[in-house]
């Protein structure tokens, strides 16, 4: 009898196999329960990629989702799309309104909260006049919803304190394209990955805030080793893994190597006269034409090794992503927060356009600059109807008599009924809450107790007596449920009707998959009644339904470069996602502006290829944007730099992700990122709980070491409601955008 | 239940034992023994390059300390005249990736427990990380079970084959291994 | 004896040893973390280094479609059931309908489990962020 012991060994491994399997049986009958009756099309709750889903329904209950295939995902849901169901079915839901009586939010009915609600706002309105009421909205906010919001308050009131959250994360994104090209919103679209030979990617982590686009990304990269990426961030996060050049750099400093890059493609002759001779005009910081000359002695101050001593990027590296960005046959750029939550936020992203005009790397299939959004609704629900205090729908300020004259013809008023002045930026308007100024708000969608930035002082300004907020919000655990007067409960994502439309310009209709928990009602519900009650004039708020609002929406924009007449909602039922421009029903939606024979607002025999409408001279601005620092540098007192950001388990302020049990399972409580070198001078380590100090506030994280972040750089994520890493950032804002610089702050830390 | 599991292994165990028929070797240091019948030198190499070179008194380890010990004086007589040569044992044939799983499925708790013998400590008396204090509750039933052995997870402890130079967790063990092949202390390196 | 049938008595007494200790020890159970200890990937890059790696190193690392996302959670509270083997139904579905309808079309009904031909943890990128490490050519 021949058996070796490798026989014996070989057998029992395979016995032991064998009794392992046949566990999941049980679950596989659980699956299978779970087998959806129908799939209704909608679009991820999440991020501004704004993926197509499908949800499966059964039983009039949402049980799962899957990708919808003909969107621009083709099927592919990230984490967090994957595993959304839980969150419609979370036992924090709001179902019914709250009135807050002594400090307590006590059950109401409905009639009871927005009686309050129309009571509080009169008052206001009759003894503070317009300018004492104001709206708090949403980038996640139907695209009807912050129509109509817009107008009851503009309209309706003549007040233009309208404000909302995208102005903390796209307003200075809107600022960069509006002073480059004369027209907001990306001029590419998604489909430019896929011919792109090169990647710049800016201030941005799309790995884990955009996991569906940097899948795109990657799989390009995979599809042609020879196509560049280039990521430039002072962490080294997981998009730098598919990195050809990962590009460190002292943080703020990143406006002079953007400067730096344009000064070694013109030195190397990698600029595109032809185009910049024809199509951009110069101009310095002051607003003066100037000559391609003047660029070239502006940028002087801008050489390599300049700059490396400002930055600490070697020279060397420069020049080569300068080369790799000018020399690809396609480059598209990307960029988010990173560069849009700082105070020279509108500087930085004119320099991302400048690289693109200086090449021509434009309006050709693969070569965009691209500013990615964070929210699922920010462009198409918030920049394109004009939901903040300066803008009008389509693109129009209230600052022109002309614009403001053509709106009041489109919906009928008497001339002079928008007011002229500007309404309060988020800031002023929190800061004038706070100080008792602004006397009732009506905050929908959006959780400013947690994600306004030094959170500490607004929170004070919520908790006096003596102003009102009312809340539309669909869970109880919403930091800013502390604070309002009033809660009224929303319905929920899918359990609406509506339309979102994502960072590239596709708009997609939601259809409503379920009936709204409990007394749940749409916000655009909420709206309208709020506006009856209000005794708003019926011919100014003349709608029914949310498609009624939609088919207003396209008329309103018919006329402007925005032209949403041909997305119908017939067509919008079928389709899964139509780009603007559309001007009519047998349009294909645009995936290249400014481009003729692509922009329908081009006429097909215009003399030349480009044209930037949005410019009064047809071209396309290069701003000479100096570099400047952060408001508040590092210093002798605060050596370090704090920044903040997502990881990709969570998205915003947690109040969804966290009610997904995986999710929340994966990152439970915010942490602090820090350097191997600094944890190692201050003696910390990995897991231990670390102090973080501002001039503002003082918290305890535990600490995660790594070499994500550059030595001198600390991140903490800003989901955590147990952790507001906001009552440790800072309200500096962005002179042009007002947008607040959440992505720098001064900070020590040490060992707790 | 466990004690049926232990009956079975030990009963292979026991088997092994008859078949090559074990008597203790103590005229010989052990290494030297163990070269004579199984070409191992790449592994002698890759053990003193581990964290496993040297036991907490310094003193080196030798293969008997994890492996199971087997010795017959009858093919201790015949290694030594070269009668086993090279056309048995050659290294090239070695298969390490099945070795691997051979030792995987060896029990040998016993042998490391010697050393480790608290599994909430460190070999210096350190408390060790919250992961491995969990993942030995695992092995010793107190929280969850495990059919895995110590070298189920502790993996490439002593020796690592090329295979495995990659894993994360490896990344100090082949740094330095590296770094000793480019001082030229690579002997046999395949 | 022949070797073949002695290798099955010994494959069926081990079988017999190994399946019934197995039912008398709950096989195996995967322990309670605290919320705080580590998400998947952390513990088990250190507890099966190489799966762990793999995924890593795959599609499905560099974009960041965590563990839990196809097995769920080991406590069973998660949104989709736990498994070792995931069910394609449940959990590929959800980004792979298109590709698996394709290959529904493509193969005989009762064809092979995805994973048999797509090892999901394998699937590697080219690059050097995703090479295909030594790790994984056998």
């Amino acid at each position: 009898m021949k058996v070796t012991r490798r026989e014996v060994l070989k057998t029992a491994a395979a016995a032991s196999a064998m009794a392992a399997i046949g566990t999941p049986l049980a679950q596989m009958a659980h699956a299978a329960d779970n087998e959806p009756e129908k799939w209704v099309k909608s679009v991820c709750r999440f991020c501004g990629t704004g993926c197509g889903v499908m949800v499966g329904i059964k039983g009039g209950k949402v049980v799962t989702v899957k990708g919808d295939p003909n969107n621009h995902n083709a099927g592919f849901l990230c984490l967090k799309g994957a595993l959304m169901p839980p969150i419609v079915y979370s036992k924090d839901r709001v179902t019914k309104p709250y009135i807050r009586k002594n400090g307590k939010l006590e059950p109401a009915t409905w009639d009871e909260a927005m009686s309050l609600v129309t009571r509080k706002f009169k008052k206001s309105l009759k003894e503070h006049g317009p300018t004492s009421i104001a709206y708090y909205g949403s980038g996640q906010a139907l695209t009807e919803e912050t129509y109509l919001a817009s107008k009851i308050w503009k309209a309706g009131f003549g007040s233009n304190n309208v404000e909302g959250n995208p102005r903390l994360c796209m307003a200075s994104a809107v600022g960069g394209y509006v002073t480059t090209f004369g027209k907001d919103e990306p001029c590419g679209s998604y489909d430019d990955i896929d011919a792109a030979t090169c990647f710049f990617i800016i201030g941005s982590n799309m790995s884990e805030c955009h996991p569906i686009l940097f899948k795109r990304v990657a799989a390009r990269k995979q599809a042609d080793p020879n196509v560049k990426v280039i990521v430039v961030d002072p962490r080294k996060t997981n998009t730098a893994r598919i990195a050809d050049e990962h590009v460190s750099f002292k943080p703020g400093t990143d406006l002079a190597i953007l400067n730096s890059m344009a000064y070694v493609m013109i030195q190397e002759e990698l600029d595109n006269q032809r185009f910049h001779n024809k199509y951009v005009t110069f101009m310095t910081n002051e607003k003066k034409k100037v000559d391609f000359e003047a660029y070239m002695e502006f940028l002087e101050d801008y050489t390599p090794e300049k700059v490396e001593v400002l930055s600490g990027v070697s020279a060397d590296q420069i020049r080569r992503i300068a080369l790799m960005f000018a020399e690809a046959s396609a480059t598209t750029s990307f960029w988010c927060m990173g560069l849009n939550q700082r105070i020279r936020g509108v500087w930085a992203n004119n320099l991302v356009s400048n690289l693109h005009l200086l090449t021509g790397h434009i309006g050709k299939t693969g070569a965009t600059p691209f500013s990615l959004t964070g929210q699922p609704n920010a462009c198409g629900g918030v920049r394109d109807t004009g939901g903040l205090c300066h803008l009008l729908p389509a693109g129009r300020l209230i600052k022109k008599p002309e614009h403001r004259a053509k709106l009041e013809e489109q919906w009928g008023l008497k001339p002079g009924t928008i007011a002229p002045k500007p309404g309060l930026h988020t800031i002023a308007l929190w800061n004038a809450f706070s100080e008792g100024k602004v006397k009732a708000m009506f905050v929908l969608c959006t959780n400013p107790a947690h994600s306004l930035p030094n959170v500490n002082i607004y929170e004070e300004g919520m908790k006096r007596k003596d102003n009102f907020m009312v809340l539309s919000e669909p869970f109880m655990d919403a930091e800013t449920v502390k604070y309002c007067d009033v809660l009224l409960p929303s319905a929920f994502w899918c359990e609406k009707r509506g339309t979102y439309g994502c960072s590239e310009r596709r708009y997609s209709l939601l259809m409503q998959s379920v009936e709204p928990m409990g007394e749940c009602r749409p916000d655009l519900d909420i709206l309208l009644d709020f506006a009856k009650r209000m005794d708003v004039d019926p011919k100014v708020i003349p709608f029914n339904t949310v498609d009624d609002v939609w088919n207003e929406w396209r008329e309103v924009s018919s006329v402007t470069p925005y032209n949403f007449m041909g997305i119908t909602r017939a067509r919008m039922e079928k389709a899964s996602g139509i780009l603007w421009p559309c001007p009519t029903e047998d349009h294909p939606g645009t995936k290249i502006r400014y481009v003729r024979g692509q922009d329908p607002n081009i006429p097909k025999d215009y003399k030349n290829k480009y044209h930037f409408y949005g410019k009064k001279d047809g071209r396309a601005v290069i701003w000479f944007r100096p570099y400047k620092g952060a408001a508040e540098e590092p210093d002798a007192e605060y050596p370090m730099v704090l920044t903040t950001g997502r990881v990709i388990d969570h998205w915003h302020t947690g109040t969804m992700t966290m009610k997904v049990p995986e999710l929340r399972r994966s990152f439970p409580k915010a942490y602090v990122e820090v350097n191997v070198e600094d944890a190692k001078a201050k003696g910390i380590r990995n897991g231990d709980d670390v102090v973080l100090e501002t001039r503002r506030d003082t918290m305890t994280f535990q600490a995660r070491v790594s070499d994500v972040c550059r030595p001198g750089l600390v991140f903490v994520p800003w989901y955590d409601a147990n952790l507001m890493i906001n009552k440790l950032t800072l309200n500096a804002f962005d002179k042009g955008s007002k947008q607040p610089e959440y992505k720098i702050c001064a900070v020590r830390i040490k060992k707790a | 239940m466990n004690s049926l599991l232990k009956i079975a292994k030990a009963a292979a165990g026991i088997g092994l034992v008859v078949l090559s028929g074990t008597v203790s070797a103590q005229e010989r240091p052990v290494v030297e023994e163990c070269l004579r019948c199984h070409d191992v030198k790449q592994y002698q190499y890759e053990l003193k390059h581990s964290a496993h070179a040297f036991d907490k008194e310094k003193k080196e380890i030798s293969c008997e300390q994890c492996h199971i010990f087997h010795y017959s004086p009858l093919t201790s007589y015949y290694a030594r005249d070269k009668y086993y040569d090279k056309k048995i044992f050659e290294p090239g044939t070695f298969n390490r990736r099945k070795m691997q799983g051979n030792a995987r499925h060896t029990d040998l708790t016993e042998k490391c427990m010697v050393c480790h013998s608290d599994l909430r400590k460190n070999t210096e008396g350190g408390p060790i990380s919250m992961i491995g204090g969990l993942a030995h509750d695992a092995f010793l039933g107190k929280n969850g079970s495990t059919r895995k052995t110590c070298q189920g997870c502790h993996i490439n402890m002593a020796h690592l084959p090329d295979f495995d130079r990659d894993l994360t967790i490896n990344a100090e063990f082949a740094k330095k291994l590296a770094e000793a092949s480019g001082k030229g202390g690579q002997e046999n390196e395949k | 004896m022949k070797n073949s049938t002695v290798s099955a008595i010994l494959f069926i007494s081990l079988f017999f040893c190994f399946f019934v200790g197995n039912i008398f020890a709950a096989t195996v159970k995967h322990l309670k973390a605290p919320d705080d200890a580590a998400d998947c990937y952390a513990c088990h890059q250190k507890v099966t280094p190489r799966v762990a790696q793999n995924w890593y190193e795959s599609k499905h690392g560099v974009a960041l479609v965590k563990c839990f996302v196809c097995h769920g959670q080991p406590d069973g509270k998660g949104s989709i059931p736990f498994a070792v083997v995931p069910d394609a139904a449940t959990v590929c579905r959800k980004c792979h309908e298109p590709a698996m309808i394709r290959m529904e079309k493509h193969l005989e009904a009762g064809a092979a489990q995805c994973y048999e031909c797509h090892p999901f943890h394998q699937n590697s990128m080219h690059h050097d962020a995703y090479k295909k490490s030594t790790s994984k050519k056998q």
